[in-house]
């Protein structure tokens, strides 16, 4: 947890009684030393985990290695007709609470190693009879070397309670059979190993089987899609971005605003109008009607209702929608290439299109590198695109619970809101995560950006 | 990015205009397809016919009987917007308005100050388990969100925190430490020399942050809070789930969204539509100022990412 | 620095504790209360956004007649289509009295989040409503107060004649000069209806091994779809504002949806609305689901009888006239199927005289992957996707699923 400045400096010594005490008794050391506000902290966190753990998190921790062992039952209630469902034990909320009992647990190691750290550190200072910091110099130095304690504080307590509890929970609802027959609070489930990975990844009889067709089916889509929909708003962005920074054309920052209205616009406002445009009766297949290019409603172009076309659809829409940020990006960037790149080029006899592909392209790609890992990742979990536009529609009889269009994620979805099986849900959500967080990891090593961070200044 | 300045025969010349004119064309068709889908939203907040979806982009005059017998007929109306902002029981659009901007102001102040805090660190300080902290920051965003919204809806609840605004703001808030990417790419940028010029007069690191680096990274705050802001405006799934039927802490997101309703469609269509224009005119006002920092600050952090 | 995270693990496991006591404290305060006293009974209901009117109306009746309690209702808004999700979440932070979907209560029920009506109440509240349709594996759960058929026939009347309406065949031979008819064939809702006018059987009293959707006579109803788009007068349209909008420009004559939709097709046909009971095929009348809303009890809530008398009163045969006079929603109420009222208004009249012709809308539809399979596959037959032979192939397929074998 803490950072040692004085390491050079540091001799191999026994500790001393106060700091075998601290052992035990933590911030005994600080406290020998007249650290008195730093080992009073240390005492106070070591009483309150202990009170902690009696009081309940011991419980906790073996109410999660358990799952529950009360069944619910039901008790008829004295002068009426009805029967009381008495809940036994929440499996849901056991497992929530074991969680943060660990991740309090995890806390409290760290302390605890602070506490010996500092208990030794304060030491070897008497021992080498150098000043022993105050409060008010421990203080001093949270703002200055050790200023990212100070600053990440706050921002890891919130990435630990609401991203990092929630994301373990998902994680081990995986090894588990919480699924539409194990529904809390009336019943119990429990602990199943890799059951459901057996069944995803593998396959077996009737059910799982269809299971596992279905994620393959669907990841290869989710795949597809994500290439797709990245690479044509990277380069179709990257174009109009051209085209709007040429010299010569007037308004700039008019037609850059136009397209930028729609990132301002709440997506389920533009996507819903959208599908409304092409919808089998919408907008436009209502004016080739009107128009005697269609001649009945048998004859639509099936923007959604058929497979390709809809996969289609959706990626033309996601344009609609991705175009303006890769453009905006791209603008930025345009106006910071040295324009006598261009003019030396020029005098040399290139044209636009060499040019273009010589300098401009490999520019931007070099500089952007970052943002299209991000944006084919955030395309794998493009949530909001298919759940508002098709639903994961058309849907087949070859899919459990998923439809033509569904990307892992709004399949994930599917499964979680309206069948409850929550366990296979997340066996996929690990499966996505490992998917997305190796292709992002291996690609963002390979970055010159990462490879020579602390080279480039 | 034209040659123009070594055009040298009138023939290249004629090129370039024809070119320049392909553009505009161009430019000019791209607009139409954008601007399309806004503006029948905007002609649907002041249409007069009901339903959700109407036999003609320009709304038809609809006509109708008044309560004294008498047929009446007309196209555009400003009673969509009246009827929006007046509360129904539980349906108070201007309540939601408030809730989201109180919320997205928060959350924007607190989800800027944590991406740039963390940034700043990943940036300029060297410790231990600092390349861990932005490989796991790297990872740990990708795992898809639904699963755990359960789980902080009842993290929440056990500090009875669930179905109010605060949890709103912290749950928006709570993640931001992770998205410094875009951020510590631009703090790269900032010259190292300059802390240390500073640092050799005396300065601390905290002096640092605040004096030195954080005025020169106004493009890039602009956008951290730009996208922290709009957020709240949008996100109808999380809100939802954690609201509940608490109506006086809904968003105007979730708001709209509950009109959408399969039986619900019908009538508030309209309304939905006239919402959907005051939720998005402040926004768009807002971008289109800020657009210059936006750029700004979306271009040096992906500059290093 | 530490006793933030601490003070919020210690508000946890109070929490738990907190909860532990509360249910035992709920299952006590029955019991425990004196009978002689009247007791003090809150009881919290959620309604759709639509029904709060009349349901402040109606339930302050009730406060001011109940002699048992002294009761008070808290009214909240929530759906009856997401109130399932809702309750599922947090069942202890759900209504006392909530209305469902009928095909949800088997998730609840499964869950143990919702009372079980015992027999007695069941013959009581029967006397009323027609109970059967709160039935999920034999047990009662919830109470009927809105009755709908999964789909009935909208028709344009300056296209089509009554007479053109009763069959199928009839709607095709007329001379409509456009399409004559749409149905959603993708969409399970309304395909029901091929497999049920089979006389085929699915789910009989909750079983999911009994299903026979792959009979002879389904197989042949299949292969009929599949003629339908050769016609040239059959069309199939998935969005229900696109179905209304093509009824109302005169694309196509008659359309096939649940009658939720009934007002934006009134609103898109003005005079010539009309509707009527699905017509027969091949000489048998075309069979839907008899689906509808129910009211069900919190598993949670302090007091289920002040609770059941509460959903009694809401749907005595008064107050289901009144909602319907608001709503336009057919009630349950037996005494209710001769009302004048009622049987002026079309809608309400045609979907009274499709419910004649209903299997139910089983909750096990719900735990089955019936929503988005049956849908798909009718779709595919339509399109002529699937080849005469194959047909018994994908029903089998499809059964297969449903039964999980």
């Amino acid at each position: 947890m803490s950072k040692k400045l004085d390491s050079e400096s540091k001799i191999e010594v026994p500790d001393s009684i106060a700091t075998k005490i601290s052992f035990v008794i933590m911030g005994f050391g600080n406290l020998a030393h007249k650290q008195f506000v730093k080992g009073a902290a240390f005492l106070l966190i070591e009483v309150g985990y202990i009170l902690f753990m009696l009081m309940g998190g011991l419980q906790n921790l073996w109410n999660m290695i358990t799952l529950g062992t009360v069944e619910t039952h039901e008790e008829k209630i004295e002068g009426s007709m009805f029967s009381r469902v008495v809940y036994g034990d929440n499996s849901m909320l056991f497992l929530l609470f074991g969680i943060i009992t660990l991740m309090i647990t995890a806390a409290f190691v760290g302390f605890y190693i602070a506490n010996i750290r500092s208990a030794r550190n304060v030491q070897q200072l008497e021992m080498k009879g150098e000043k022993i910091p105050s409060f008010i110099d421990d203080v001093k130095l949270l703002i200055d070397s050790r200023f990212h304690i100070t600053l990440l504080f706050l921002p890891i307590v919130g990435i630990v309670t609401f991203t990092l509890v929630p994301l373990v929970y998902m994680i081990l609802i995986a090894f588990t059979n919480y699924d539409r027959d194990h529904q809390v609070p009336g019943n119990l489930f429990h602990w199943v190993g890799l059951a459901n990975f057996k069944d995803v990844l593998l396959g077996g009889v009737g059910f799982a089987d269809q299971f596992s067709h279905t994620f393959f089916g669907v990841l290869g889509w989710t795949l597809i899609w994500a290439f797709f929909a990245t690479f044509t708003n990277y380069f179709l962005g990257i174009i109009v971005a051209i085209i709007i920074n040429q010299k010569g054309i007037k308004y700039k920052a008019l037609w850059r605003s136009i397209l930028v209205l729609t990132i301002a616009m709440p997506q389920f406002i533009s996507l819903l109008v959208m599908r409304n445009f092409f919808s089998q009766y919408g907008v436009i297949n209502r004016a080739l009607i009107n128009a005697g290019i269609i001649s009945d409603l048998n004859h639509v172009i099936p923007f959604f209702t058929d497979p390709t076309w809809a996969r289609v659809s959706i990626i033309i829409v996601n344009m609609w929608v991705g175009i303006p940020y890769t453009m905006l990006m791209s603008s930025g960037i345009l106006m910071n290439i040295p324009q006598d790149l261009y003019e030396a080029a020029t005098v040399d006899g290139a044209n636009k299109v060499q040019m273009f592909f010589k300098i401009t392209l490999p520019q931007i790609i070099f500089v952007t590198t970052p943002y299209l890992i991000t944006t084919f990742i955030g395309n794998i979990n493009n949530f909001n695109l298919i759940y508002l536009m098709t639903g994961g529609g058309p849907s087949t009889t070859d899919y459990y619970a998923a439809g033509k269009t569904d990307l892992l994620v709004t399949w994930l979805y599917k499964l979680t809101s309206d069948k409850k099986d929550y366990s296979l849900a997340s066996t996929i959500g690990i499966l996505i995560f490992i998917i997305s967080a190796a292709l992002s990891l291996i690609t963002y090593r390979n970055t010159k950006s990462y490879k020579e961070e602390d080279s480039f200044q | 990015m034209s040659a123009n300045t070594t055009s040298k025969t009138k023939s290249l010349q004629a090129q370039k205009k024809a070119g320049l004119i392909a553009s505009y064309v161009f430019l000019i068709i791209l607009s139409i397809i954008w601007v399309i889908p806004i503006l029948w939203v905007v002609l649907t907040s002041f249409r007069v016919e009901p339903g959700s979806f109407v036999s003609s982009f320009f709304p038809a005059p609809y006509k109708w009987q008044a309560e004294d017998g008498r047929w009446l007929e007309q196209t555009y109306t400003l009673q969509n917007y009246i009827d929006l902002f007046t509360p129904d029981g539980d349906y108070d659009f201007g309540r939601w308005y408030m809730n989201t901007l109180i919320v997205a102001i928060f959350s924007c102040l607190i989800s800027t100050f944590f991406a740039v805090s963390t940034a700043y660190v990943m940036s300029r300080m060297r410790f231990k388990l600092r390349k861990t902290f932005m490989n796991v920051a790297l990872v740990m965003g990708m795992f898809p969100g639904f699963m755990s919204m359960i789980a902080v809806y009842f993290i929440l609840k056990s500090v009875n925190l669930n179905q109010s605004l605060i949890a709103l703001i912290m749950v928006y808030s709570a993640g931001a430490g992770l998205g410094f990417y875009v951020c510590k790419g631009f703090f790269d940028t900032v010259p190292k020399a300059l802390d240390e010029a500073a640092m050799i007069d005396g300065a601390t690191k905290a002096q640092v942050f605040f004096k030195i680096v954080l005025p020169m990274s106004k493009p890039i705050i602009v956008y951290q809070a730009l996208t922290a802001f709009m957020g709240p405006w949008m996100d109808f799934i999380f809100a939802k789930f954690l609201m509940g039927t608490n109506y006086k802490t809904y968003t105007v997101a979730i708001g709209l969204y509950s009109m959408l309703e399969r039986e619900r469609i019908f009538t508030y269509f309209r309304q939905f539509a006239a919402g959907s224009v005051c939720v998005a005119v402040p926004i768009m006002v807002l971008f289109m100022c800020l657009q210059k920092y936006y750029v700004e600050g979306v271009t040096g952090g992906a500059v290093k990412g | 620095m530490k006793k933030r995270i601490l003070a919020l693990s210690l508000a946890a496991a109070m929490l738990v504790g907190a909860m532990a006591s509360c249910t035992a404290k709920e299952t006590d305060s029955p019991s425990s209360a004196a009978p002689a006293e009247k007791k003090d009974v809150k009881l919290v209901m959620w309604g759709a956004q639509d029904d709060q009117d009349y349901l402040k109306a109606v339930t302050d009746e009730f406060v001011a007649q109940y002699d048992k309690a002294n009761v008070t209702v808290e009214l909240k808004v929530q759906g009856e289509d997401t109130a399932k999700d809702e309750a599922l979440k947090d069942v202890e932070s759900a209504a006392d009295i909530y209305g469902v979907a009928l095909d949800q209560i088997g998730a609840l029920a499964d869950a143990k989040a919702i009372f079980e009506i015992p027999q007695e109440g069941a013959d009581q509240l029967g006397q009323t409503v027609d109970m059967s349709l709160g039935k999920y594996n034999g047990k009662y759960y919830g109470v009927p107060y809105i009755a709908e058929c999964s789909s009935v026939l909208f028709y344009n009347k300056s296209l089509l004649k009554e007479e053109d309406v009763a069959s199928l065949e009839g709607i095709l031979a007329a001379e409509t000069g456009t399409t004559n008819i749409a149905f959603r064939f993708d969409s399970a809702w309304e395909d029901i209806t091929w497999f049920a006018t089979t006389g085929a059987k699915a789910f009989t009293d909750g079983d999911r091994t009994v299903c026979d959707w792959n009979n002879q006579d389904c197989v042949d109803m299949v292969k009929y779809i599949g003629t339908l788009k050769a016609t040239g007068k059959v069309t199939t349209i998935s969005d229900a504002g696109d179905l209304s909008n093509a009824l109302g420009d005169g694309t196509i004559a008659a359309g096939v949806i649940g009658s939720w939709q009934a007002n934006a097709i009134k609103e898109a046909l003005k005079d010539n609305y009309g509707v009527a009971k699905m017509p027969t095929v091949n000489g048998k009348q075309m069979v839907t689901f008899a689906s509808g809303k129910v009211y069900v009890i919190n598993a949670n809530c302090a007091d289920p009888d002040a609770a059941i008398d509460l959903i009694t009163w809401v749907t005595n045969a008064d107050n289901q006239l009144k909602r319907f006079e608001q709503r336009s929603a057919l009630p349950t109420a037996s005494a209710l199927a001769t009302n004048a009222t009622i049987l002026a208004d079309p809608t309400a009249a045609a979907e009274l005289a499709q419910f004649a012709y209903t299997i139910p809308n089983a909750p096990i539809y719900g735990t089955v992957d019936y929503w988005s399979t049956a849908g798909a596959l009718i779709l595919k037959a339509f399109n002529g996707e699937i080849a005469e032979d194959a047909v018994q192939g994908e029903l089998d397929t499809l059964v297969k699923g449903y039964k999980g074998e």
